[in-house]
């Protein structure tokens, strides 16, 4: 177990130096996301004055604010878009032999080289967060309890996300080039899973559908629990179902894996 | 060999073999012994901690060699090593593969087109041609079941009699230009003509030299089945 540690924990670490190699270009993807919510201050601003309401479907302004750079920050932590290309392409180009050839799990190495990428956003949201109650008190994080819900469905979020994203890579071991499945799954994400528009605003069909799929548990559930908009009698159950998601997305991940190696082809690598 | 490799492009070469390391579970002792003598075999101390992308095509694939080695393989394949790189780091990396191999009984399969690696470091090659297995053995044999003729330069000291030049060429084929006697012809032919040439006078020089291997290879490539049954 200490050697499987010290293993991964070095690849968490490479990818962080890499990281850091480009400072300017870590800085600037950091602080990415508030252009984005710049623009959903603008939209809503708008939406709130037109319509003349100080409420939408239970939200407040302030409160969907919040909701939204919630929702934004957990979007960023959760999407290995980055990594699931960079796989892809170990996939299509051959590149995957030196996986096979070395005592490492292909699945494993790429999740720690995201956490490894990801490791300043970590940094600099965790500061973030512990700043937003302070500077802005009552919106978010009312309870302890709350920031521990958090930060559990939050790994929960991060992990479940990587086996989709894992299982869609997967499908280049047959059709070789299956990076715009990757975009069209990160659109569609993005907007299902309450990234842009909350969930609660979507109409109800829509919405029942989505909570049947894994989706709900990438970004609205744990933003629900920071938020206080999901009562805490509800959350073991829902982490109970994402963590049953999660079983059943990496099994279906590792069948794939398993026949797509089989099919795997690595010419000129 | 240089364009896929194992390490991280942004960072020293030397991060990338302290994860090899983690990987393949290394003691710390024999890490550091194997690497040491690895960087020093291979002359790239002074490179260790320069980010792989800012060396050259010859530096990378030394470092490629360090981090394929420092687990101690049994079996080391390399895909085309020497490919793009200069002469001196050619005969380096082939110095090195010949010693390492002597040295520690690690076997090397050298995938290779370039005939001057396989010449200078294979005792046993196995052609593959469109899928299909040719030749299994030793390459002079192959070489010289494909091509048994070498080629012969002999320069007389003063113009030869054409008496016995026109009675040589009854027996074999040479061309004789201004001194220069040439001739391209199997081992045991040459030998017969050299010693009745050594009869008739004493060179100022005299040269025997195989015949290019490209050569042999492109004609058996072309024709496979002329030479093996």
């Amino acid at each position: 177990m200490k050697s499987w540690l010290i293993k991964y924990f070095s690849v968490v670490r490479m990818t962080w130096i890499q990281t850091l190699e480009y400072k300017a270009n870590a800085l600037v993807g950091t602080f990415a996301i508030f252009s984005g919510l710049f623009i959903e201050f603008l939209i809503w601003k708008q939406v709130f004055q037109a319509q003349n309401i100080n409420e939408i479907r239970g939200f407040t302004f302030n409160g969907l604010m919040v909701y939204i750079f919630l929702c934004m920050i957990v979007g960023q932590l959760k999407s290995s878009w980055a990594t699931s290309m960079e796989m892809i392409d170990s996939i299509r180009t051959g590149e995957l032999n030196k996986y096979l050839i070395r005592p490492i799990s292909f699945f494993t190495y790429h999740f720690m080289m995201f956490i490894g990428h990801n490791s300043l956003f970590y940094i600099v949201y965790t500061i973030v967060i512990i700043l937003f109650p302070i500077l802005i008190p009552g919106w978010c994080f009312h309870t302890k309890i709350q920031i521990v819900g958090f930060i559990i469905s939050l790994g929960i979020s991060i992990y479940l996300s990587y086996t989709i994203y894992f299982c869609m890579v997967c499908f280049a071991f047959w059709f070789g080039e299956v990076r715009s499945l990757v975009i069209a799954y990160n659109i569609a994400n993005s907007i299902l899973s309450g990234q842009i528009i909350p969930l609660r605003l979507f109409p109800e069909g829509a919405r029942e559908i989505i909570f049947l799929t894994p989706i709900q548990y990438l970004v609205d559930f744990p933003v629900s629990i920071a938020t206080g908009n999901l009562p805490i009698e509800f959350w073991i159950p829902k982490m109970a179902m994402a963590l049953l998601w999660c079983c059943i997305i990496t099994i279906t991940g590792r069948i794939l894996y398993g026949y797509g190696i089989r099919a795997y082809g690595g010419f000129g690598a | 060999m240089g364009q896929k490799n194992q390490l991280w492009w942004d960072i020293p070469a030397s991060e990338s073999f302290l994860l090899n390391r983690n990987i393949y579970e290394i003691p710390e002792n024999n890490y550091n012994k194997i690497l040491d003598e690895l960087v020093d075999l291979l002359d790239v101390k002074d490179k260790l901690d320069v980010q792989v992308r800012r060396l050259s095509l010859g530096e990378r694939m030394k470092m490629e060699i360090i981090a394929a080695l420092l687990h101690n393989p049994k079996v080391v394949l390399l895909d085309e090593p020497t490919i793009g790189l200069d002469v001196i780091s050619q005969s380096k990396i082939r110095d090195f593969v010949k010693f390492y191999n002597e040295e520690y009984n690690t076997t090397f399969i050298l995938t290779s087109h370039y005939m001057h690696d396989i010449q200078a470091l294979c005792k046993r090659v196995y052609v593959i041609n469109k899928g299909v297995s040719l030749y299994d053995g030793d390459f002079e044999v192959l070489t010289n079941k494909i091509n048994p003729r070498r080629k012969l330069l002999f320069e007389f000291s003063m113009p030869p009699d054409t008496r016995v030049i026109d009675n040589l060429l009854t027996q074999y084929k040479f061309t004789l230009k201004n001194n220069f006697l040439e001739a391209e012809l199997p081992s045991d032919d040459l030998t017969s003509l050299v010693s009745e040439l050594f009869k008739m006078d004493t060179p100022n020089s005299i040269t025997l030299e195989d015949l290019p291997v490209e050569d042999t290879m492109r004609s058996f490539f072309l024709e496979p089945e002329k030479f093996i049954k």
